[in-house]
């Protein structure tokens, strides 16, 4: 009976502790073949392992979010957010390192590896604050051209040419049709559902997503505030821009998402790349 | 029973009367020829209108038909695929149902030398666009695109929203000759156009009058970014984008727009000015401009207007090979000044007719036309 109502006290606790989110992501970097293209990744993995991963979670305005960052590399990385965390943020080789911050205002934001074999290999994700009560999907734009992944892992270079020019462009570091695969690209949901997309774009370049079928309202977006409260089909991403949408989709149907900059959707052959679905149930 | 049929029928014949149905016919052609500023004619593939009683072909160029519908229209668009490849039309930002979205791998692809029938409503008054999206990225870039323009209530921008005495469509896009993977830019466009082709037509020339509201509808349509730079006297303010009301409208004096996108901006300039819009192209991949092009303004004073009603004009200005004047005055002198007030020629005018000032010397002109004087620049 005791323990009983102990375990139901700590229950009760742990519940109470709420404005605390804990995780643990591993640094890893290896080569993955995106539709044929053998190319370089650096990834904030959730499991102890290298996989093909753009990590993304929900936060309410305040909590408190405790990062525990494995680096599995054999390179030294850190763990940064702009304006948030900057400084004292050096993961070595092998060493765990735990952050803890919070937002104090909705809206979305970029983590990443502030070197140069980071971000621009995939070391990136998203954390949502805010928006807690809607159905939450996650696109992380992301661009890479092949040879380059090879030199900057190799530490060969450590600066983007200005002739940069990607052959593989990704959503959660996926090409179309395996973007349709992940839960967090796939748009899922009922006419008149609200549906809210996170969107960053962690790529070497601007991309302007075109939605077919629907409009969706700009609620935040972290590069062009002239853009937050209208209703677009096709709006841009600068590079390190983070933005939220809300979709209220009013007809039901598969419809495609994709960066009009029409390079982007031919990763592997057409339709490929920079591609995603709405899929709308009556 | 009868009576329930009865007021079905009536029921059916209301709503067939508050829509207006709109029929368009398009047709794909892929060995059209555009000629490129510098005289190149390259191999385009591009939508045309044709007749639908007779099956001929009319004009098909780059863009395609810029095609003009209002808010309320039921639109039917005839689609015929007179060519060897599959193609589509994809209306971009109409928010159409899934079959009639034009993509081949969630609606459908329309055959070699097959047809179909594309349905939608017109919800939104805006900007929008067609294009094929069978292997977008040639079928696109290789011409098969067009504006689309809704109208709402007779000269306002949408309901509640400010009005307008004329309007101009300027759709950008650009062509590479190496469609696939090469991006070197050949082309930069505007309506089709670059460099001196852009002052060529009349029609593509912004004429307004002092303190009027000028409406343009500005269209990206290409693979590079464009900035669209507005002259302080213009007095830009952005309206609208991708057919909705921004929620605060504000001036501009660049105005930048990605692939895809499009945006509504009204100008009102209280100043005379003579002079361009330009529109620079930037690439996706680097932080430099390519190309710039020109959208030719002439600001005129109100009470010339009301005097002698536009009779004559006089375009491009700058000017640097060719000169058009235009009047509708038969019989009408022109003299040419210098700034020193020396008579260079006159002429005795009517109708259109294009000279070739390419052995003027760059600087200012006055063309004495009526009681009028019109400045214009000569620069190379
Ligand atoms: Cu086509
Ligand atoms: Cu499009």
């Amino acid at each position: 009976m005791y323990k009983k109502l102990l375990s139901f006290l700590l229950f009760i606790l742990s519940l109470t502790s709420w404005g605390q989110f804990s995780d643990t992501l591993f640094i890893y970097k290896d080569s993955a073949d995106i539709r044929g293209y053998q190319t370089t990744f650096a990834i904030f993995s959730s499991v102890d392992s290298f996989r093909i991963e753009s990590y993304s979670t929900n936060v309410s305005v305040g909590e408190t979010i405790n990062l525990t960052i494995i680096n599995r590399d054999t390179l030294p990385h850190t763990f940064t957010v702009d304006n948030i965390i900057t400084t004292g943020n050096i993961i070595n080789a092998n060493d765990t390192v735990t952050f803890s911050f919070s937002f104090n205002l909705p809206g979305t934001h970029i983590f990443y590896s502030d070197v140069s074999y980071g971000k621009n290999l995939g070391a990136s994700g998203q954390i949502l604050v805010g928006y807690e009560n809607y159905p939450h999907f996650y696109w992380n734009l992301f661009d890479q051209e092949v040879a380059l992944s090879h030199d900057l892992a190799l530490l060969n270079t450590s600066a983007i040419p200005s002739s940069y020019l990607p052959e593989v462009y990704t959503i959660n570091f996926n090409s179309y049709p395996q973007t349709i695969a992940d839960t967090n690209a796939l748009v899922v949901g009922n006419v008149s559902d609200t549906l809210i997309i996170s969107i960053i774009n962690t790529g070497k370049m601007a991309h302007a997503l075109h939605f077919h079928g629907y409009h969706v309202e700009i609620l935040f977006h972290s590069k062009n505030n002239l853009m937050e409260g209208l209703l677009k089909d096709t709006f841009p991403l600068e590079v390190d821009a983070a933005c939220i949408v809300r979709l209220i989709p009013n007809q039901s149907g598969m419809y495609p998402v994709h960066d009009h900059n029409l390079f982007a959707v031919n990763t592997g052959g057409y339709p490929g790349g920079m591609i995603t679905m709405i899929n709308i149930s009556p | 029973m009868k009576k329930i049929l009865l007021i079905f029928l009536m029921v059916l014949s209301l709503h067939s009367l508050a829509q207006n149905v709109k029929h368009v016919f398009l047709y794909t052609k892929m060995d059209a020829k555009h000629t490129f500023y510098d005289g190149t004619k390259a191999e385009v593939w591009v939508y045309g209108y044709y007749d639908p009683a007779t099956h001929q072909k009319l004009s098909a160029s780059l863009p395609g038909p810029f095609l003009e519908f209002n808010v309320g229209d039921s639109v039917i668009i005839h689609f015929w695929n007179d060519t060897g490849e599959p193609h589509t039309i994809h209306l971009h930002g109409l928010d159409v149902d899934q079959p009639n979205d034009g993509v081949p791998n969630t609606s459908y692809a329309v055959a070699a030398f097959d047809s179909t029938t594309y349905h939608f409503n017109t919800d939104h008054p805006g900007n929008f666009l067609y294009h094929c999206h069978v292997h977008t990225s040639i079928h696109l870039q290789k011409g098969m695109y067009g504006g689309i323009r809704v109208w709402g209530n007779p000269n306002q921008l949408f309901s509640g929203g400010p009005y307008f005495y004329q309007s101009s469509d300027f759709i950008a896009s650009d062509v590479y000759t190496n469609w696939n993977t090469d991006i070197f830019q050949d082309y930069f466009l505007i309506n089709g156009m670059q460099n001196q082709q852009t002052g060529m037509y009349q029609q593509d020339i912004i004429y307004v009058e002092e303190d009027t509201s000028y409406l343009l509808n500005l269209f990206n349509i290409g693979y590079s970014i464009t900035d669209f730079i507005f002259p302080n006297e213009l007095n830009a303010v952005v309206h609208s984008s991708d057919g909705r009301p921004l929620p605060s409208i504000h001036q501009t004096d660049s105005l930048r727009i990605y692939p895809g996108e499009r945006y509504s901006v009204i100008i009102k300039p209280s100043m005379y000015y003579n002079g361009t819009i330009d529109v620079k192209y930037k690439s996706m991949f680097e932080d430099q401009y390519h190309h710039t092009n020109q959208i030719w303004v002439n600001i005129f004073p109100s009470e010339i207007k009301e005097e002698k009603s536009i009779s004559t004009i006089i375009y491009p200005n700058p000017a640097s090979e060719y000169l058009t004047v235009e009047s509708l005055i038969k019989d009408q002198e022109i003299t040419v000044f210098d700034t020193q007030g020396k008579i260079l020629t006159q002429l005795i005018f009517g109708g259109k007719n294009t000279y070739d000032i390419s052995n003027w010397k760059p600087g200012t002109y006055y063309f004495k036309i009526g009681n009028e004087i019109k400045p214009i620049v000569i620069s190379r």
